[in-house]
């Protein structure tokens, strides 16, 4: 299990001794609240770090630094979990040849000399234009930021966009990017998680002195479930000339992320559309033959559950229908069997969550985002103690919120 | 039964290796600690092998053939595999790429009994006129899915220009026109042929027996005549147009540079040879990436693959950019420096470095491992042969490898 521990002010080390692996892996994620305000700003920042630093000051050089360190990987993302706006810096190296020493040395290089001006703010300016228009590309990707923006509107943070907004990255001048940039270093939450296999004090002592920065007026961020405000679900249908539709559905639940009614949705969810056995699987793709991917996933953050769907264009309204009748059916009755089945293929997803650092790492930023502190063998015992009635709990407080369809 | 042992000491990994009595090879990787153990069985049979010889008969299945034998796999007389490994506690999926189909599965418990119901699995294929009409509207959306991605159909657009004949040209999964045409005779005919022992490489990797897994599979594989001859392919070294271009309105151009290679010689040091001469050429740390960051031509780094197979040997530099033809005439004006100039020693010690420890990382992943010795299984060649390869990789070799690359048999393809 991770030991945790604060090694400056609001900035907390969580460290796993795992012997298994050949290499050490280090994730920093810097947090902040989602905001329209500071959404661009924050993800422009995370492009200045991603871009080069003083040391390096180019991709290619952190590029040349990295094949000395053994191949080593670095990658820098701005990722969203419920009202947060993370900052998320990872960097996976071999174990032996030094590797790890350099490796702490080059993040502190990287996040607290990064060039926020001139021609490298430039470059990060154009990238991260790219990056928000990329979203279009991907039309799965796609269709679920639009229909949580339509749903979101001005009234829940959630609908703001990981990436900020395309049209604000230019307004952006050189003086209010360095200061938020040293606003998030001194102030914003940071939580460094790293499986590892040196000596734990050793490792301790080192990001002390990396991340010894000042540190003041350590943000507090506070996560609030989605409020439903109507009655009737809303409808986007959007014309892209594709071939095949991207059907997007979100349930609210207006349940609070506590563990208790989290774990009653999760069980619900792999009812739904967990995978293979799931009810959507098994009714639109196996009986109907009417798609080759579908199923369904939550956010855990806002309690929401969105059904995904890859279908014919023209079978949209009985694909609506047929979602519809699962949902309704499921609400109706859910029986102990059902329950079982969705449990066991959590755990069973669950069980090798210790197999690669990464996957190790995100359970475990998870459940700290969520203030659920489990370990992953507590989580699975926390699923099998779930009950028929948390499951039908969930399922009578799906309400179907919005309706998202490009074609 | 008699078992090959591999060590590599610097790793401090092991391999079992034994070829059965019906022919099939297996590759047993023990790894322990780990919370699930996965298990591959593959056919050397895919999308690229559609005319053959069997039992007396020359065929030529329509495209998409190997793929929709994928997908009925699963099924089986009243029923379906998915609800068996789900009940066994597996999670279960398959890929057909050109050279092979894989079926795979991973779990905690009930290993044994999971691997069994695999190699059942594959003994068979339940085809009905019904069934596989069903199955048609199933792909037929999935060959919609590809049909909406750019990377997807980009890469096929530069292959259909590279290949006049190699069946590499023609989409995994067929179209939605060759779709309609598959029929049970197809499908049967097929599997009959290529679904044989001697075809059959199965790799496990996690908490095993070694000597307990190979006495299931000598066990449950039934013998079978391996008839297949598939017809050979006469692809010419030229190309048709080098430059093609389709639009899906995307915020920036995506491009594929595909370099056509002679595939005489095909082995593992070619394999492993290309990818890190295309890692020096375009990598991230190349001067040629370092360039067209500069002059703005790129922002992300390019990504690198070596396409292998029977008669097949391609190299792809794969990007976006807002002028590719631009960046295409840069990376070939690079390839005819590094020609006439030779390799850089200090990139080519890098480059070394870089694949040594990227190797490494894969061991981490009981996935990772199962899915490159699968690859690596098409050719009778394991994990350590391709470390060796890598550790033991000279820069002239790289040289030699490089004199292939020629712009007269390269394809520009984009979209934009």
């Amino acid at each position: 299990m991770f030991k945790t521990y604060e090694i400056n002010q609001g900035i907390r080390l969580h460290y796993l001794k795992d012997s298994k692996f050949k290499t050490n892996t280090i994730a920093v994620f810097i947090r902040t609240k989602l905001s329209v305000e500071n959404a661009t700003k924050t993800a422009l920042v995370a492009e200045c770090i991603k871009g080069g630093c003083k040391k390096y000051v180019t991709k290619q050089n952190i590029a040349v630094v990295l094949e000395e360190m053994y191949g080593s990987v670095f990658d820098v993302s701005v990722i969203k979990r419920g009202d947060e706006q993370i900052i998320y810096t990872y960097f996976e190296g071999i174990r032996g040849y030094d590797v790890f020493e350099k490796s702490v040395e080059f993040l502190g290089d990287v996040l607290y000399s990064s060039i926020i001006k001139g021609s490298a703010l430039k470059k990060a300016k154009k990238s991260l234009k790219e990056s928000i228009e990329a979203v279009r590309d991907d039309k799965g990707e796609y269709a679920v930021e639009k229909m949580i923006e339509k749903m979101c509107g001005q009234k829940d943070s959630f609908g703001v966009p990981a990436l900020g907004y395309s049209k604000e990255v230019d307004g952006i001048d050189e003086d209010t990017l360095d200061k938020h940039y040293n606003h998030l270093m001194t102030s914003a939450p940071m939580d460094i998680f790293i499986v590892g296999d040196g000596d734990e004090d050793n490792v301790g002592e080192r990001f002390k002195e990396i991340f010894s920065g000042a540190r003041c007026n350590i943000e507090e961020i506070k996560h609030s479930e989605y409020i439903s405000s109507s009655d009737k679900p809303q409808v986007f249908l959007e014309n892209q000339q594709l071939n095949q539709g991207k059907l997007c559905i979100c349930y609210s639940t207006g349940l609070k992320a506590e563990k208790k009614s989290l774990m009653g949705l999760m069980v619900l969810n792999e009812i739904l559309g967990g995978g293979a056995n799931g009810r959507l699987f098994l009714q639109v793709r196996e009986k109907e033959g009417l798609c080759y991917s579908i199923g369904s996933f939550v956010f855990k953050h806002k309690m929401l559950l969105v059904v995904q769907a890859g279908i014919d264009k023209k079978a949209y309204d009985k694909v609506v229908g047929l979602v519809e009748n699962a949902v309704n059916d499921i609400k109706k009755e859910i029986d102990e069997k059902a329950v079982e089945e969705g449990k066991k293929g959590i755990i069973k997803a669950y069980q090798g969550i210790g197999d690669t650092p990464v996957e190790r790492i995100n359970f475990a930023f998870s459940m700290t985002l969520l203030g659920l502190e489990l370990e992953p063998e507590e989580f699975m015992e926390e699923i099998k103690k779930v009950t028929a009635l948390q499951v039908a709990e969930a399922a009578k407080a799906l309400k179907s919120e919005i309706i998202y369809f490009l074609k | 039964m008699g078992f090959t042992l591999k060590t590599e000491n610097s790793l401090g990994e092991k391999m079992f290796i034994t070829t059965l009595s019906s022919g099939a090879k297996c590759y047993i990787i023990p790894k322990y600690g780990f919370g699930k153990s996965e298990a591959v069985v593959s056919f050397r049979y895919g999308s690229a092998d559609l005319r053959f010889e069997a039992f007396g008969e020359r065929r030529t299945s329509p495209k998409g053939t190997a793929h929709f034998i994928e997908h009925k796999m699963f099924e089986k007389e009243g029923g379906n595999f998915f609800a068996d490994f789900i009940a066994g506690d597996a999670d279960t999926n398959a890929f057909t790429d050109f050279n092979k189909t894989a079926y795979y599965f991973s779990c905690k418990d009930n290993f044994e009994e999971n691997f069994e119901r695999l190699l059942k699995m594959v003994g068979s294929v339940y085809l009905t006129d019904e069934n596989v009409e069903h199955e048609k509207g199933i792909i037929g959306q999935e060959i919609a899915m590809y049909d909406d991605d750019p990377n997807w159909i980009v890469y096929f657009n530069m292959l259909k220009r590279l290949y006049k004949k190699h069946p590499v040209r023609d989409v995994i999964a067929g179209t939605q026109e060759t779709l309609k045409t598959i029929d049970v005779d197809d499908l049967k005919a097929a599997f009959d042929a290529f679904y044989v022992p001697e075809n059959m490489r199965i790799v496990v990797c996690g908490d095993v027996e070694y000597e307990k897994i190979s006495q299931i599979a000598e066990s449950v594989i039934e013998p079978k005549v391996n008839g297949a001859r598939r017809a050979a392919i006469k692809e010419p070294m030229d190309i048709g147009r080098n430059y093609i271009s389709d639009s899906m309105e995307l915020s920036k151009s995506v491009f594929n540079l595909g370099f056509k290679l002679e595939p005489e010689e095909m082995g593992i040091k070619k394999v492993y040879g290309t990818k890190m001469l295309l890692d020096i050429i375009a990598g991230e740390s190349s001067y040629l990436y370092g360039k067209l960051l500069k002059s703005g031509l790129l922002d992300e780094s390019m990504a690198l693959q070596y396409l292998w197979g029977r008669r097949l040997s391609l190299a792809v530099i794969m990007g976006k950019s807002d002028a590719p033809k631009d960046v295409a005439n840069c990376i070939a004006r690079e390839i005819e420096k590094l020609k006439k100039n030779g390799i850089n020693a200090e990139s080519f010690r890098r480059a070394k470095k870089k694949h040594m420890g990227r190797f490494i990382r894969g061991f981490n992943s009981i996935d990772a491992i199962c899915m490159a010795q699968t690859e690596l299984a098409v050719m009778d060649c394991d994990l350590f042969d391709a470390f060796d390869m890598i550790k033991n990789m000279e820069k002239e070799y790289l040289e030699e490898l490089l004199m292939d690359f020629d712009k007269f048999t390269a394809v520009l393809s984009v979209v934009k």
